[in-house]
């Protein structure tokens, strides 16, 4: 009857494997002070071991429910709800065991999440992607309608065909179980950390320890992220036009960025420090503005140009993927070269070009981090000083909200994109 | 209105067009038509300078096109190309304005001018106006790319075989539209195509062409009974009879109709029987035609709508507009030896049978 729960007993069966490894691996990590090395912390110092027995039984159960019984609740929703259970969980029990090993260590003394509570966090993970994954493919099942009585079809003929129908009126409910699927856990976690109630693990005390020198870097981070691709989309479109345009220079363009993006990032900012601090000793303009050969300017040069490729590329090929008998229509009815381009041809690259400014984001966001060395600022500046002092948490406290930053960048320019699109080339790509 | 002048043009090691020479008479339909690869294309593109002629001179409108900018010369000449091009970000009345906006016109203007040729073409204005093209069929992105190169009304229209990705049935329509249009518009139109029967149809003048030269320029008939040389004999196929009925229409031939009027109340009928004659068309009052009756079963008793054999206009008759080569199809397809033509409402206007066509290829020779 459920097509897809062949796969997904498999995900919740690896699932459940990692939460019950995650038990004996240490929940937190105590350390007397920031830099000392730690101590682990079982679960069970933190847990009572029969509410912990209870609560692991009363997991399973519900996880493989499914495996039990052929009917009842969908496994994906089941997935769904325990994941973000799970996730919360992790968090409430690690902040709380945090205050109270706080108080019982003394001031100095550093709680946190150990490898056992990072993998508890995995198994939650991939609960929530399976679920989110395999909605979908479940909706008809909501409402399955049984054949007459009278006709006897063999279930395993009529069953598959029926489940493939699309079941448009569940969409909203789909899109409800998935929002809440994946905003579920990070709504609860957001509220535990506003609340307080994770105030005492290290994480939360490195920020409270620099949260305006955090603020400062995120702005730092997404200055030089956007600005960089800024500057990339008004280089790199024209040169990926002209590379579409003029057949000798395409092989000098095409290659040339690609290039650059093979040199190792650390090695092209030192590369530039030399002639960026020529430059700015020689005109005194640049220095006016503040380019050195260390700081932001070298930082935005050397992340544009790897920015670049994404860009021109996609221009290139969305420029080349138009029908060319749409350019000899549009020639025909009299339009000139400038006017085709942005009559024609550019509205039907902007699709295809506007995904490559969405990869050339993401990446910037990633490569931003190691701008922090040349002395630019951003997230990367936490990760060098955690690596620095040998301090972990200050290492993630840079490097999560890179991811973070990344995944927000991403979906929110693909919802752009969305609806930037001309309705029409929708419209085409559906019927396609 | 269009000279050409000794042109010639070569891509590379291939001579598209060699040296050719001819005129296009203002209000003239010319149609270039030849085996794939015979310069035909190319011919037309040279006309608009989508490519430019190696030698020789092109005269639109008695003016060397060497004079204009290309695209201001192209903003005066409709143009039509197969895959019809039709830009898929603009909706059916960006598309049909895409070349009043070049001329910036009034967007007053505009609109009215995209009514007007969506009515033109035969597609309802509310309906279609803010459609995509992703939302049309064949048949209507076909007659939205017409529209669009008659859109800032230009007296030249260039048509790259238009109606060649659609299927027979919708090329048949389309054909039959551009009849009705062209007699309204009275263009000069240079048609480009490899339908022979579609160039037979269409055209005032039919150029053949063969490896880059002209091997025969003559009206349709011409071709068809006096064909110059064995090349455009073979190409012009052993059915030269039934080409030449594809271009006579109809009501050339057409015989009035002997029919019987149905009153209302269900009696009276008009016609005695006529000698010769057995059988009647049955028209409504309003002239439509419903039926036929055969003679012998008018014996007075009966009444005409009990006795009658009704029959649906639309399929078992003919239309005002259709060929002696369609009347005789029908005819044969249906087993008949007269058949009956309506015009666009379904009134009788008259009848057609098997002597009248042979009386026609008999003349015709």
């Amino acid at each position: 009857m459920f097509l897809n729960r062949g796969r997904e007993n498999a995900v919740s069966a690896v699932a459940g494997i990692l939460a019950l490894c995650s038990l004996f691996l240490p929940f937190l990590l105590l350390r007397p002070s920031r830099i000392s090395s730690g101590a682990p912390v079982m679960w069970w110092r933190i847990v009572p071991p029969t509410v912990l027995v209870g609560g692991a039984a009363v997991f399973f159960f519900f996880l493989f429910l499914p495996f039990i019984v052929r009917r009842g609740p969908r496994p994906a929703v089941i997935q769904g709800l325990l994941g973000n259970i799970l996730g919360f969980l992790v968090f409430f029990a690690g902040g709380t065991a945090a205050a109270r090993l706080a108080a019982e260590a003394g001031e100095f003394a550093r709680v946190s999440l150990a490898g056992g509570s990072w993998l508890m966090l995995l198994a939650a993970y991939i609960l929530i992607v399976s679920a989110i994954k395999n909605l979908p493919a479940q909706k008809s099942v909501s409402a399955p309608k049984h054949p007459p009585a009278g006709e006897s079809l063999p279930a395993g003929e009529s069953l598959p065909a029926r489940e493939s129908l699309p079941a448009r009126e569940s969409m909203p409910a789909r899109r409800i179980w998935t929002l809440s699927f994946a905003g579920g856990a990070l709504a609860g976690i957001t509220v535990l950390a506003l609340a307080g109630q994770l105030d005492n693990l290290s994480l939360l005390r490195e920020f409270y320890g620099r949260q305006d020198r955090f603020w400062g870097e995120l702005w730092n981070h997404l200055g030089l992220a956007g600005g960089a691709v800024g500057a990339a989309v008004i280089l790199g479109v024209p040169l990926g036009m002209l590379a579409f345009r003029v057949k000798p220079l395409r092989k000098i363009i095409l290659p040339t960025v690609n290039l650059v993006q093979t040199i190792p990032s650390l090695a092209l900012f030192g590369l530039l420090i030399a002639p960026l601090a020529l430059l700015s000793r020689e005109i005194p303009f640049l220095r006016q503005l503040g380019v050195q050969g260390i700081g932001w300017a070298p930082a935005v040069l050397a992340l544009t140009v790897y920015a670049l490729l994404p860009i021109t590329r996609n221009t290139y090929e969305g420029l080349g993927l138009i029908d060319p008998s749409l350019r000899e229509a549009g020639r025909g009815t009299g339009f000139g070269a400038v006017q085709l381009l942005i009559h024609v041809e550019l509205p039907l690259a902007l699709p295809v070009i506007l995904a490559g400014v969405r990869i050339s984001f993401v990446q910037a966001i990633g490569n931003t981090t190691v701008a922090a060395l040349i002395g630019a600022g951003g997230f990367g500046v936490f990760v060098f000083q955690g690596f620095g002092q040998a301090v972990p948490d200050l290492i993630l406290l840079g490097a999560l909200p890179v991811i973070v930053l990344a995944v927000t960048a991403d979906r929110l320019l693909g919802f752009l994109i969305g609806l930037i699109v001309p309705r029409g080339l929708r419209l085409g790509e559906e019927a396609a | 209105m269009i000279r050409m002048e000794g042109v010639s043009k070569r891509y590379g090691d291939v001579q598209a067009v060699r040296d050719i020479s001819f005129r296009v008479d203002k209000g003239e339909v010319c149609v270039l038509i030849g085996p794939s690869g015979c310069g035909k294309s190319t011919t037309l593109k040279l006309i608009n300078r989508l490519l430019s002629a190696d030698s020789g001179e092109i005269f639109v409108a008695d003016r060397n096109i060497k004079e204009f900018r290309p695209e201001l010369l192209r903003r005066n000449i409709g143009y039509v190309i197969q895959s019809i091009g039709l830009f898929p970000h603009m909706t059916v009345a960006e598309n049909i304005a895409v070349v009043p906006r070049l001329l910036s016109w009034e967007k007053e203007r505009i609109t009215r001018r995209v009514d007007e040729l969506l009515e033109l073409v035969g597609l309802d204005k509310q309906q279609y106006r803010s459609k995509y093209p992703a939302e049309l069929s064949g048949g209507e992105a076909q007659r939205i790319g017409v529209a669009r190169a008659l859109a800032a009304d230009p007296p030249l229209l260039l048509m790259d075989e238009p109606f060649g990705a659609v299927d027979p049935l919708t090329r048949e329509a389309l054909q039959q539209e551009f009849i009705k249009i062209q007699r309204e518009l009275k263009k000069t139109v240079v048609f480009v195509t490899h339908d022979l029967d579609e160039a037979i149809r269409l055209a005032d003048r039919i150029i053949l062409m063969r490896s880059g030269e002209i091997v025969q320029s003559d009206s349709p008939e011409r071709i068809l009974s006096r064909p110059r040389n064995r090349f455009v004999r073979d190409f012009v196929g052993t059915d030269r009879v039934l080409k030449r009925l594809s271009r006579i229409p109809v009501d050339r031939y057409m015989l009035a109709a002997r029919r019987i009027t149905l009153r209302a109340g269900g009696k009276s009928t008009e016609h005695r029987p006529g000698r010769g004659r057995n059988f009647f068309w049955v028209t409504g009052e309003d002239g439509r035609l419903l039926g036929w009756v055969d003679t012998r079963s008018l014996d007075g008793r009966h009444p005409v709508e009990s006795v009658m054999t009704r029959i649906d206009p639309k399929t078992d008759a003919l239309s005002r507009g259709a060929t002696l080569r369609e009347a005789l199809s029908r005819i044969l397809s249906r087993n008949v030896r007269t058949i009956a033509v309506v015009d666009a409402d379904g009134r009788l206007v008259g009848e057609i049978g098997l002597s009248r066509i042979e009386k026609a290829t008999g003349e015709v020779k």
